[in-house]
C-alpha cells in the first residue's frame, strides 16, 4: 500500500511539473514567474490538510487515548511542517520579483509564520518530554490550540489589508482562472495530496515500529 | 512586457524538491535504522530471538 502511494505520488508529481512548467501557458500579468503557484498553492493546501488531521487526531487521542491517533497526529504534524516550510520559501521566492521584497510582516505571511513556529513547537514538545504518554497529551492540547490559526491564515486576506492576493481557488464559488491553468493546478493538488498520504502512512508505520522496538 | 524571472521559478521548484526529497530521505534512513539489529531497541531484539 505504502509503495503504491510512493509510486503514484512520483508519477503525479512528474505530471504536475510537466504541466506547470511546460504545458500551462505563460500568465499575462506576471509572466512565467506565476508558475511558482503550482508549487506554492498545493503546498499550503497540504499544510492545511495536515494540521486539520492533527486537530482531529489530537481530539481523538484525548478522548479515546488511542495510540494510533497519537501516531497519526505526530506524523501529520511533521509532514505539515515540511509543507509549510515549502509554502513560506516558495512564497518568498515568488514575492521578490512580484512585490519587490522577500518578506513583509503582513497578515497572511505573519499568520503562516506563526503556524509554522507553533507546529515546530509541537514537535519540540514531543521530543523534549521523556514520558511518551505525557508528551502525547501535551502535544495533543497544542495540536488543538495551534489549529485555530488555520482559519486566521486563510481569512487574513479578507480581514486585513495585505499584500497577498485573495484565494483564487480555495474560496466559495467557481475558480476565476482559465481551464488549462486550473487543470495544471488541480493535478498538482492531487500530486501533493498523494505525497502527503505517502509520507504520513510511511511515518506512522515507522513510529509504530519504533514504539514496538523500544517497548 | 513582464520580465520572466525563470531563475526564481527554478529556485522555487529546487527548494520544494530539496525539502520534500530531504524528508523522503529522512524516512528512508529511519527505516534503514529500524531494520538494522544494532540500532533496534531491546524489545525488538528480544522479539527476534
Amino acid at each position: 500500500m505504502t509503495s503504491v502511494l510512493g509510486w503514484l505520488s512520483a508519477l503525479a508529481l512528474a505530471a504536475g511539473v510537466v504541466l506547470g512548467l511546460l504545458v500551462a501557458p505563460r500568465e499575462v500579468t506576471q509572466g512565467n514567474v506565476q508558475r511558482i503557484m503550482y508549487v506554492h498553492v498545493p503546498s499550503v493546501w497540504v499544510a492545511y490538510l495536515a494540521f486539520g488531521v492533527v486537530f482531529v487526531a489530537s481530539i481523538t487521542y484525548l478522548w479515546k487515548r488511542a495510540a494510533g491517533a497519537d501516531r497519526v497526529a505526530h506524523a501529520s504534524a511533521e509532514v505539515g511542517v515540511v509543507f509549510t516550510g515549502v509554502t513560506i520559501a516558495s512564497g518568498a521566492i515568488w514575492g521578490k520579483p512580484t512585490w519587490g521584497t522577500w518578506w513583509t510582516w503582513d497578515a497572511r505571511l505573519t499568520s503562516v509564520a506563526i503556524l509554522f513556529v507553533m507546529y515546530v513547537g509541537y514537535l519540540l514538545v514531543r521530543a523534549m518530554i521523556d514520558d511518551p504518554e505525557r508528551g502525547a497529551r501535551y502535544a495533543a492540547v497544542l495540536g488543538i490550540v495551534a489549529a485555530l490559526d488555520i482559519p486566521l491564515v486563510h481569512f487574513s486576506v479578507y480581514w486585513w489589508r495585505t499584500l497577498h492576493q485573495p484565494p483564487s481557488i480555495m474560496k466559495p464559488g467557481s475558480p476565476t482562472m482559465p481551464g488549462i491553468i486550473l487543470g495544471a493546478l488541480l493535478v498538482n493538488f492531487v500530486a501533493f495530496t498523494i505525497l502527503y498520504l505517502y509520507f504520513v502512512t510511511k511515518r506512522v508505520g515507522l513510529l509504530r515500529a519504533q514504539q514496538e522496538a523500544t517497548a | 512586457m513582464t520580465a520572466d524571472h525563470w531563475g526564481f521559478v527554478a529556485a522555487a521548484y529546487a527548494v520544494a524538491a530539496l525539502a520534500l526529497g530531504g524528508y523522503w530521505r529522512r524516512l528512508r534512513l529511519l527505516e534503514r535504522g529500524l531494520k538494522s539489529p544494532a540500532l533496534r531497541g531491546p524489545g525488538a531484539r528480544r522479539a527476534s530471538k
